[in-house]
């Protein structure tokens, strides 16, 4: 059993004291309902950071054909269009599904993306919506579907993994695809310029559904991302571990677990820590994601707070450094779940209705997007949700909301 | 029981008693990984959670079986379970003692030699790999669809659509495990007396004769066996295969009881439903054994006990 | 004897051999189109369709991939500890219970037996045994997958009924010079078991190279990972646990024939291995065996 942080963080861990009290809002999400603190948490240091996933597209191709990074859906399917029939791409937009089925830029383009592993958004109103049950998903479902008969999609997206998407997006059979700047977009472009110097990877800002809208929900990670560490009720030193663990929020601590050990992983130029070529141009040849591996734990996580100079250096490619800015949507948080807390007996019997919800509105997605349900039975599939005990569902996220919104 | 008198088990210990020494770690063995789960089962019928432990969790009687067969899937789960068992053994049974009948006719040793190195092998392929390559042939782009596309076909993402799941599975089954199947059949067919086969075709039986009626009696008490050994893992076959080649597009028909069961508890780590519902399983499976073998004793006098 | 054969036998051995050419064929190809695969240029892969029949291009730069691969060296590593540990722990204690149960009147074998048959029919179920796992401390331990796994009772009857053909006089004798029990095993019995001994090395070992499940069930720390699970997430890993947080990139991706190349280096040592004991495969069947 992991023990209580409260009287631990007052007494032995100035760092984290001071940082949580700076930071009432990162504050809020560490702490429960009533105030307890159960975790070293791993702290995203800026909003920047939060907008990991986004759409990306060649660059070339778009020269090539004489258009314009598309801005909303519409744009996107004229893109992709080109793309399979002028470009020869038999696949022209890839993803691994199963990575991204909720937290692709489309999604989020009619309001029903979803992140933190969390299936609610808040709506325009500031209401709680469960994000597969709204209108707008509908929509999102008849695009995907149309994509898909269009042949716009990857024909196998439900069963690609992450490896064959990058075999697709570097041998010219995919033209755009949704991921992480660094793991994906910027490993395509280093894996595919071996061999075509021209092959460029531009990020794509959240679309729109409709021209003239702005985007108002995007991709955005919680700061306190539910990871950290704690201390268990058989520890026999608990002032150690909390100091030991407490060091990671010390600017000393900062440094290391971000950059790593100054003279060898990192050095100082002005205020700014920058990287050695032991990183970013490894002797053994190891791309830079295994290198800092070794040396930091900034593109992992852990006790600490993240830096925005690590992915600034992270990202090499200039295309990449684009990413957090171009993903990012100011209002993408007011639409974010945070990081409630149901009671105990609620968590058990949320956790039930979601397991079951999950599976089936899995299971339909796919199928409306194959069209092997047709869309036509919406009203069907929405009254299952129902039998299914979405309401409930609903009623125990608004009140851990409700506390939540008032620690 | 006569045979357990005091003065035999005394006699006994005397003469054995370094022998149960020396087994003692065996029956640890056996509590510890064998009987202490099948205890731990209990929390079948229970509201089970680790804070609380086995011992400080509340008793719901036969709530958690009552959840499932009313659940949604419930029908859904246990339809796959019986189809994809029934298609297993109707084709992926018989397979294996073909092949065994057919290679027994092959004279030339070193064909006989080669076709079986070959045929074992995938057996010895991970199922980790063996599911890997299945994905990747499976793939619109893939081997499959290549040849389908040669003979005019339509590409179709063939672990995608819920049709094909169960011919996939069963054919890749075959496939993995007929030639090491055939083995066991094998070793009966050299058991078979040659002089019967005299006898028969003195008695001018054919090949085909020979086969129906000396051949295959003689393997039938193996046959027997086998097939009742497979009726008692009826339902709990196939849960790291399903597992591996399964998504969310083709639950309707990939999503077994047993897969199903990993969901819940490992994932979703609902552990008393999914004990529950495991337990469930195996309750049937030990019936279908139990069931089997009664029938098979009454029928053909082979039985298992 | 020779008997003339008919025009219907005849037509029949042609077909016999022709159909068990192309059963072994199709045995071969799927190994085959991995092998070759896994030697090809990587985009002329891509863009080919159809069967392989030959590598296209020739390239090893797949391999040198693999290898420059932290995970798999672990993996391999982590794999030959369990396998080695494993394969010995298992033989230790299968035949110790494979000797007790061949042994004759032994009063309390008949019922110690039957509670052991009866674990091959009725188990308490995954999450109870992965309970009973984390009772014992051994989630994300290497052991954790050695030691719920010394016994497959398969296997010790397939060894008992073995060792049950070995003649009493041998061990009378032995017994007369007044050996223990021990020594009967480990200096009689064993010795006249080769080949039980290489198929159970070849049974155990191949359950536990190509096992992964228990390990993606109990392990969580990736320095722990053996070559399956890390082979799971390159070739499957359709779970969505790359959601989770920290992912900013730290999955590194790779290229179809490392794929293959991957598949290979997991493969290939097993393939190698069992062709040398397949002479034994028949006294490792249990036909008959599980009747008492």
């Amino acid at each position: 059993m992991i023990i209580a942080l409260n009287d631990v963080i007052d007494q032995y861990c100035p760092n984290l004291k001071k940082y949580l009290e700076e930071n009432p809002d990162i504050d809020r999400m560490v702490k429960t309902d009533n105030g307890t603190y159960f975790a070293f948490p791993f702290i995203r240091g800026e909003e920047r950071l939060c907008f990991t996933v986004g759409s990306f597209l060649r660059q070339d191709w778009l020269d090539e054909l004489g258009l314009a990074v598309p801005t909303t859906i519409d744009e996107w399917h004229d893109v992709l269009v080109a793309f399979k029939e002028k470009k020869g791409a038999s696949a022209p937009l890839c993803y691994d599904y199963i990575n991204f089925k909720g937290s692709n830029p489309f999604a989020f383009a009619y309001g029903v993306g979803t992140a933190n592993n969390s299936s609610f958004v808040l709506d325009e109103n500031g209401e709680i919506a469960y994000a597969y049950a709204r209108d707008s998903y509908r929509d999102y479902l008849t695009t995907m579907n149309q994509w898909y008969q269009e042949g716009l999609i990857d024909a196998d997206f439900a069963t690609l993994n992450g490896d064959q998407v990058t075999a697709k997006m570097t041998t010219d059979q995919a033209g755009a695809s949704v991921g992480w700047a660094a793991s994906r977009m910027q490993l395509f472009m280093t894996t595919a310029q071996a061999e075509n110097p021209d092959y460029l990877l531009v990020p794509a800002p959240q679309p729109a559904a409709k021209a003239g809208e702005t985007p108002l929900y995007a991709y955005a990670e919680n700061r306190f991302p539910d990871v950290g560490a704690a201390i268990t009720g058989s520890c026999e030193n608990v002032e150690l571990a909390a100091r030991f663990l407490d060091y990671g929020y010390s600017e000393e601590g900062h440094n290391l677990f971000n950059f790593g050990t100054e003279g060898v992983s990192y050095n100082w130029e002005g205020d700014r820590a920058v990287y050695t070529e032991t990183i970013t141009d490894n002797e053994d040849g190891w791309p830079i994601a295994q290198a800092l591996a070794k040396h930091i734990r900034a593109n992992y996580n852990g006790p600490f707070v993240q830096d925005l100079n690590y992915l600034e250096q992270y990202l090499q490619l200039e295309t990449a450094k684009l990413c957090p800015e171009t993903w990012g949507v100011a209002t993408a948080r007011e639409h974010t779940m945070p990081p409630v807390t149901p009671t105990e007996e609620e968590s058990k019997e949320l956790a039930t209705i979601m397991n079951e919800l999950g599976t089936y509105v899995d299971e339909m997605a796919l199928k409306f997007i194959f069209g092997t349900e047709s869309l036509d039975n919406w009203d069907n599939y929405i009254r299952t949700l129902e039998n299914m005990n979405l309401s409930r569902a609903l009623e125990i996220e608004k009140g851990a909301l409700e506390r939540y919104n008032a620690r | 029981m006569k045979k357990y008198t005091g003065d035999r088990i005394k006699k006994d210990f005397q003469r054995n008693w370094s022998l149960y020494l020396l087994v003692i770690p065996v029956i640890i063995f056996y509590a510890i990984f064998m009987y202490k789960p099948m205890y731990g089962a209990i929390i079948a019928f229970m509201d089970y959670t680790p804070a609380k432990g086995v011992s400080g969790s509340d008793w719901v009687g036969f709530a958690n079986f009552t959840r499932f067969f009313s659940s949604p899937y419930f029908v859904r789960l246990l339809r796959n379970t019986i189809l994809l068992s029934v298609y297993s053994i109707v084709f992926g049974f018989p397979a294996p003692i073909i092949l065994a009948l057919l290679l027994n006719e092959v004279g030339n040793k070193k064909f006989k030699k080669i076709s079986q190195t070959v045929t074992y092998l995938p057996h010895f392929v991970s199922m980790v790999v063996i599911c890997g390559m299945i994905k990747d042939f499976c793939l619109s782009t893939g081997l499959i669809n290549d040849i389908i596309a040669f003979f005019g076909g339509e590409r179709v993402p063939l672990l995608q659509d819920p049709k094909y799941f169960r011919t996939i599975y069963t054919v890749s089954s075959i496939w993995q495990e007929v030639g090491w199947g055939s083995i066991i059949y094998l070793s009966a067919l050299s058991g078979v007396d040659s002089q019967l086969y005299e006898a028969a075709s003195i008695d001018g039986a054919g090949k085909w004769k020979q086969t129906l009626h000396v051949t295959i009696p003689g393997i039938m008490p193996t046959i027997i066996v086998m097939l009742i050994l497979r009726m008692g893992s009826l339902m709990s076959m196939g849960y790291e295969k399903t597992i591996l080649l399964y998504n969310s597009a083709i639950y309707e028909t990939a999503d077994i009881i047993s897969s199903y069961v990993y969901r819940v508890g490992l994932i979703d780590q609902d552990w008393s439903y999914s004990t529950a519902i495991g337990l469930f399983n195996s309750v049937i499976n030990c019936a279908l054994l139990v069931i089997t073998n009664m029938i098979s004793k009454r029928t053909t006098e082979n039985s298992l006990w | 004897m020779k008997v003339k054969k008919s025009t219907g036998e005849r037509i029949f051995q042609v077909f016999n051999y022709v159909f068990l050419t192309v059963i072994t064929l199709v045995c071969l190809y799927p190994m085959w189109h991995v092998a070759v695969a896994s030697f090809s240029n990587s985009n002329r892969l891509m863009s080919h369709t159809g069967f392989l029949l030959k590598p296209l291009g020739f390239s090893i730069q797949a391999y040198i991939k693999v290898f420059e691969n932290p995970m798999i060296l672990k993996g391999y590593l982590n794999t030959l500890f369990i396998l080695i540990t494993g394969v010995f722990a298992d033989l230790v204690l299968t035949s110790i219970a494979a000797y007790f149960f061949s042994r004759k009147n032994v009063l309390f074998k008949k019922p110690l037996m039957l509670l052991i048959m009866f674990t091959m029919f009725f188990s308490g179920g995954t999450i109870p045994f992965y309970l009973t796992l984390k009772d014992m401390h051994l989630i994300d331990t290497r052991w954790g997958l050695i030691i719920p796994f010394m016994i497959s009772t398969y296997n010790m009857i397939i060894m008992r009924t073995s060792f049950e053909a070995i003649p009493e006089s041998l061990t009378e004798a032995a017994r007369i010079d007044g050996a223990g029990h021990i020594t009967i095993l480990v200096k009689v019995i064993l010795p006249l078991s080769k080949a039980i001994l290489a198929v159970m090395v070849l049974y155990y070992g191949v359950s536990i190279w190509n096992g992964w499940f228990w390990a993606t069930a109990i392990l969580r720390d990736r320095e722990k990972y053996p070559l399956q699970v890390v082979l799971r997430e390159i070739l499957i890993s359709n779970d969505s646990q790359g959601m989770n947080a920290g992912a900013v990139g730290d999955a590194e991706a790779v290229a179809q024939s490392i794929r293959y190349a991957t598949i290979m280096v997991a493969t290939v040592p097993i393939l190698l291995v069992y062709p040398f004991l397949q002479k034994y495969f028949a006294s490792g069947v249990m036909i008959g065996a599980v009747k008492e």
